[in-house]
C-alpha cells in the first residue's frame, strides 16, 4: 500500500538520494517486472521463484480478486469470470474484441446489440468490469512485488506497449497505471525495451530488426542505434497476432480430427486451448507431440509432428515476413544493411518462426537473452535512468509515431497531418477555413490510418469547434494541431485566429475513459479499499505533493543560486516550505492549495532553467556544463 | 524571452548550425540532432514539475521539426524558399506543358497492370523516367535558387512537389505486388 505510507514532514527524500524504479513488462499472456540491481537488470520472482506472471484475473463471487497463476489454472472452471488476453481488448469497442469467449456489456451471444459506444466493458460475477480496471489488478501485483524485494515504495515505473498501439491503447495503459497508484515515467516500445537489453550488454552500434512475437501481439521494429542514442527508424506490426492465433490453428485442426462442428462451452474451448498451448510449447524442442483431449461433441487422441504443426501456422508466420518487409522498406534501408535481429516474445521459441526470419534476412537471429525476460530488463534500464540513478548521457531513446493521424476533409477524404513514423514528441498544425457564408461551427474529426477514406481509417475522436464569429466562407481561418508528447498521446486543439476571437478544445480518444470514469475506478480500486473517498484523495494529492517538493528541491539545490536572485531564491524556498508544512497537517484542500501555489510560483524557473539549457547548447555547450 | 523565443529567433540552419544552403551533410545533421535532443528531450526531465516537463516537450517537437524539415530535401528546398520570404499555399499551376506532362505521367502510371507478367519491368522503366526527370528538376531549381530567382526556384519545387508524389503512388503500386 506504498501511497498511504507515512513519512514525517521535512523529511523529504534528497534529491540526490537513489531512487527505486522499476521496469514493467505489461504482455498479453503473461507480464513482469525487473529491476536494475548493481549494474545488472534482474526480472523479480514470487515467492515461488516463477518471474512471469500470467495476465490472468479472476473475479470471484465472494469479492476476492485472484491474479497469475492461481487464476489461470481456475480458467477452464469460470472462463467467464476469469479474464486472459486482456490486453487485446484496452482502449478497444465492442465491435474489436466481439470474438472474445466474455460477455461483453451490450452484447448477446457473441453478437452486438445496437450501438455500443466506447470501451469495451466485461460483465463478471463482482458487476462490469473496464480492461483497464483489469489491467491495473495486474499491474497491483507486479507492483507489490516489486516493492516487497526493494524494501521501499516505487518512485516510478517504465510501462512498455507494442510500438503499433495506437492512441486510445496507450491512453488506457496509463490510466490503468494511475488506478493501480503508480507514476508513469514513460510509456515504451516493446522492441526498443529489448534493443535497450540488448544494446547496452554488448555496446553495439548499428541497425537492428526487433521480432517481436508475443502471446497476441506483433511488431517488428527497425532501430538504428549510434553515439549512445536509439532512434526507431520504423515500426509495424498488427496488434492481434501472436502466440494466441498459433493455439488457434491447433484448435482447428483438433475440432477436424474430432469432428466437432458445433460451437463449443467456453470451458470446452478453454480446454482445447490449453491442450493446444501445451502441444505448441513442446514442439519447441521435440519432433512430435501427443495430443488427447475430450469434449461432449467429440474426443482425440494421437500425434502431431513439428511438419503438421510448420503447415497449420505458416500463413501465420508469412503474415509476419510481408510486415517486415514492409517495416524494412518504410525505414529506407535494404535488408542486407540490417546488422542484427533481436527475437522477442515467447513466440519466438517456434522453429518456423526463427527459420524464417532468419531466412528472410539471410542472417542468424539473436536469442541470447531469454525472449520472454527481454522487454522487462530493458523497460527497468530505462527506468533506472528516467529517475536520475545514471547518467542520462549514456542513453537516449527517440521514438515515433506508428501510424499516421489525420483529420476529415470534404467528401470523407483523410488529409493527413502527421505522417506515420514521424519522430515524436511532435506538433503539427494545419489551417482550415469555412466553406459557407456565416459558418459559426466546424467538426473536426480526427482519424488513424494509411488510407485516403475515412472510412477504411479508425476514427479517434470527434469534436465541434463552435462560436466562431460570422464571415465570408473562406474568410475563417482555423487552425487545428496535433501533438504528439513523447509517450505517443495525443492532444487536439483547434483555433481560430483571424477575428482574435479563440475557442480551444482538447480531446481525448473515442475508446478512452473520461477523467471522471477513472477518478472512480481510482476510488473504487482496492488499493484504497478501507479507507474513505477523503483520506483517499488526500492521500493521492500528498503522493503527487511530494514529487512537486522532490522536483523542485532538486532543481533549487543545481540551478537556484545561479538563475534567480536571492530575493526569489529565498522565496521559492519558503513556498516549498510552506508545502512541506502543511502535507501531512493540512486537509486535501489545503495540500492542493499550496502545492498549486508551489507549481505556480516555480514556472519562471522552470522556464529560466529551460532558457539557460537552450542557450548553452546553441552555442555548443553540453547541459552539464552549465 | 522565454525558451521557444530563443530557438524561434534562429532558423533552422543555425540551430543545427549548418550553412544555408540546398545541400547539406547529412552526417553533422545527424550528430547535431542527437546532441539538441540529448539536451531538451523530456526524458531529460521525467521526474522535473509538470510546467518542466511541457517545456521540454514543445522544445523537442521544434527540434524535431527542424531535423525533418532539413533533412528531406523538399522539404529543405520549401524550407530555403520560405526564408526568401515565400509562402506555399495550394494553387492551379499554370504553367500548360507541365500539365500535359502531369497528366500524361498519370496515365502512363495506370496503365501498369500488377497481375501483367512483366510488371516489375515496367515499374522499373517508369521510375527510371521519373528519377530523370526529378534530377532534372532538382537542376533546375537550384540554378534558379543560386541566380536568386525565388520566384522560378518556387516554381520549380511545386513542380519537383508533384513528381514527388507521384513517386509515392508508384510506391504504392509496388506495395500491390
Amino acid at each position: 500500500m506504498a501511497l498511504l505510507q507515512i513519512a514525517e514532514p521535512g523529511q523529504s527524500a534528497d534529491p540526490h538520494q537513489h531512487k527505486h524504479a522499476v521496469g514493467i513488462d505489461l504482455g498479453t499472456t503473461n507480464s513482469l517486472v525487473a529491476v536494475m540491481r548493481s549494474a545488472t537488470a534482474t526480472a523479480l520472482p514470487d515467492e515461488q521463484n516463477r518471474v512471469s506472471l500470467p495476465s490472468v484475473v479472476r473475479y470471484l463471487e465472494n469479492g476476492e480478486v485472484v491474479v497469475g497463476y492461481d487464476a489461470k489454472q481456475q480458467a477452464q472452471l469460470d472462463p467467464l469470470n476469469t479474464l486472459v488476453s486482456i490486453k487485446r481488448c484496452m482502449g478497444r469497442g465492442l465491435k474489436d474484441v466481439i470474438d472474445m469467449p466474455y460477455e461483453f456489456e451490450g452484447s448477446i451471444d457473441g453478437k452486438a446489440e445496437g450501438i455500443v459506444e466506447g470501451m469495451v466493458k466485461i460483465k463478471t460475477v463482482q458487476g462490469s468490469k473496464s480492461p483497464v480496471e483489469v489491467s491495473a489488478q495486474i499491474l497491483k501485483v507486479l507492483a507489490k512485488r516489486a516493492e516487497e524485494s526493494i524494501g521501499a515504495k516505487l518512485d516510478g515505473v517504465v510501462i512498455t506497449v507494442p510500438a503499433y498501439f495506437d492512441e486510445a491503447q496507450r491512453h488506457a495503459t496509463k490510466d490503468a497505471a494511475r488506478i493501480a497508484g503508480l507514476h508513469v515515467l514513460r510509456l515504451i516500445h516493446e522492441p526498443t525495451a529489448a534493443a535497450i537489453a540488448y544494446g547496452l550488454q554488448s555496446q553495439h552500434t548499428g541497425l537492428i530488426a526487433v521480432y517481436d512475437l508475443g502471446g497476441g501481439t506483433f511488431d517488428v521494429s527497425i532501430l538504428n542505434l549510434n553515439d549512445g542514442v536509439f532512434e526507431v527508424l520504423a515500426t509495424g506490426g498488427d496488434t492481434a497476432l501472436g502466440g494466441d492465433d498459433f493455439d488457434l490453428a491447433i484448435v482447428e485442426f483438433f475440432k477436424k480430427k474430432a469432428n466437432i462442428s458445433e460451437k463449443l462451452t467456453p470451458s470446452e474451448r478453454r480446454h482445447l486451448l490449453t491442450e493446444a498451448c501445451r502441444v505448441k510449447e513442446a514442439l519447441g524442442t521435440e519432433k512430435k507431440v501427443l495430443a488427447h483431449f475430450s469434449t461432449t461433441q467429440g474426443s482425440w487422441q494421437g500425434h502431431i509432428y513439428l511438419e503438421e504443426f510448420n503447415e497449420l501456422i505458416l500463413t501465420l508466420v508469412q503474415k509476419t515476413i510481408r510486415t517486415i518487409k514492409r517495416v524494412v522498406k518504410d525505414s529506407g534501408l535494404q535488408k542486407s544493411q540490417i546488422d542484427q535481429i533481436v527475437m522477442v516474445g515467447g513466440s519466438t521459441r517456434t522453429k518456423l518462426v526463427r527459420q524464417k526470419v532468419s531466412d528472410f534476412f539471410e542472417k542468424d537471429v539473436l536469442t541470447n537473452i531469454d525472449p520472454d525476460q527481454v522487454v522487462a530488463l530493458g523497460a527497468a534500464k530505462q527506468a533506472d535512468l528516467l529517475v536520475g540513478n545514471i547518467s542520462s548521457d549514456e542513453l537516449l531513446l527517440l521514438d515515433v509515431c506508428p501510424l499516421s493521424l489525420g483529420i476529415e476533409t470534404m467528401g470523407g477524404l483523410v488529409e493527413k497531418v502527421v505522417e506515420r513514423n514521424t519522430t515524436i514528441p511532435v506538433a503539427r498544425a494545419q489551417e482550415f477555413t469555412t466553406f459557407k457564408d456565416g459558418q459559426t461551427a466546424m467538426s473536426v474529426h480526427i482519424v488513424q490510418g494509411e488510407r485516403d477514406m475515412v472510412s477504411d481509417c479508425r476514427s479517434l475522436a470527434k469534436f465541434e469547434l463552435r462560436g466562431i464569429p460570422p464571415m465570408v466562407a473562406g474568410a475563417a481561418k482555423i487552425k487545428v494541431t496535433y501533438q504528439i508528447d513523447a509517450d505517443g498521446i495525443l492532444t487536439v486543439s483547434a483555433l481560430e485566429s483571424t477575428s482574435g476571437v479563440s475557442s480551444e478544445i482538447t480531446v481525448k480518444p473515442s475508446f478512452g475513459l473520461d477523467d471522471d470514469t477513472v477518478i472512480q475506478m481510482l476510488q473504487d480500486s482496492q488499493l484504497f479499499a478501507d479507507a474513505d473517498k477523503d483520506s483517499r484523495q488526500l492521500a493521492e494529492t500528498r503522493v503527487e505533493a511530494e514529487r512537486v517538493i522532490e522536483a523542485i528541491s532538486a532543481a533549487l539545490k543545481k540551478d537556484g543560486k545561479a538563475l534567480l536572485n536571492e530575493e526569489e531564491f529565498t522565496q521559492l524556498n519558503t513556498t516549498v516550505n510552506e508545502l512541506k508544512q502543511v502535507i501531512y497537517q493540512g486537509d486535501e484542500k489545503t495540500v492542493r492549495l499550496k502545492m498549486d501555489k508551489l507549481n505556480q510560483d516555480s514556472d519562471e524557473f522552470a522556464q529560466r532553467r529551460m532558457n539557460a539549457g537552450v542557450k548553452a547548447v546553441l552555442t555548443g555547450k553540453s547541459v552539464n556544463d552549465i | 524571452m522565454n525558451s521557444q523565443d530563443i530557438l524561434h529567433s534562429k532558423n533552422y540552419f543555425e540551430i543545427f548550425e549548418l550553412s544555408e544552403s540546398f545541400d547539406i551533410e547529412i552526417n553533422e545533421l545527424n550528430a547535431r540532432f542527437r546532441f539538441l535532443q540529448k539536451a531538451v528531450h523530456p526524458d531529460q526531465h521525467a521526474m522535473g514539475t509538470s510546467k518542466e516537463q511541457l517545456l521540454a516537450q514543445q522544445l523537442s517537437a521544434k527540434i524535431n521539426d527542424g531535423y525533418q524539415t532539413l533533412k528531406t530535401p523538399l522539404l529543405r528546398y520549401r524550407y530555403l524558399l520560405t526564408l526568401k520570404g515565400l509562402e506555399f499555399k495550394e494553387h492551379t499551376h499554370k504553367d500548360t506543358g507541365f500539365l500535359m506532362l502531369q497528366m500524361q505521367l498519370r496515365e502512363d502510371l495506370s496503365e501498369i497492370d500488377v497481375n501483367d507478367s512483366k510488371v516489375d519491368d515496367k515499374i522499373d522503366a517508369f521510375n527510371e523516367q521519373l528519377n530523370n526527370m526529378i534530377n532534372h528538376q532538382t537542376g533546375s531549381f537550384k540554378s534558379a535558387y543560386l541566380t536568386q530567382d525565388y520566384n522560378s526556384a518556387y516554381n520549380e519545387v511545386v513542380k519537383l512537389t508533384f513528381f514527388e508524389k507521384l513517386k509515392q503512388d508508384v510506391e504504392r503500386l509496388e506495395d500491390q505486388l
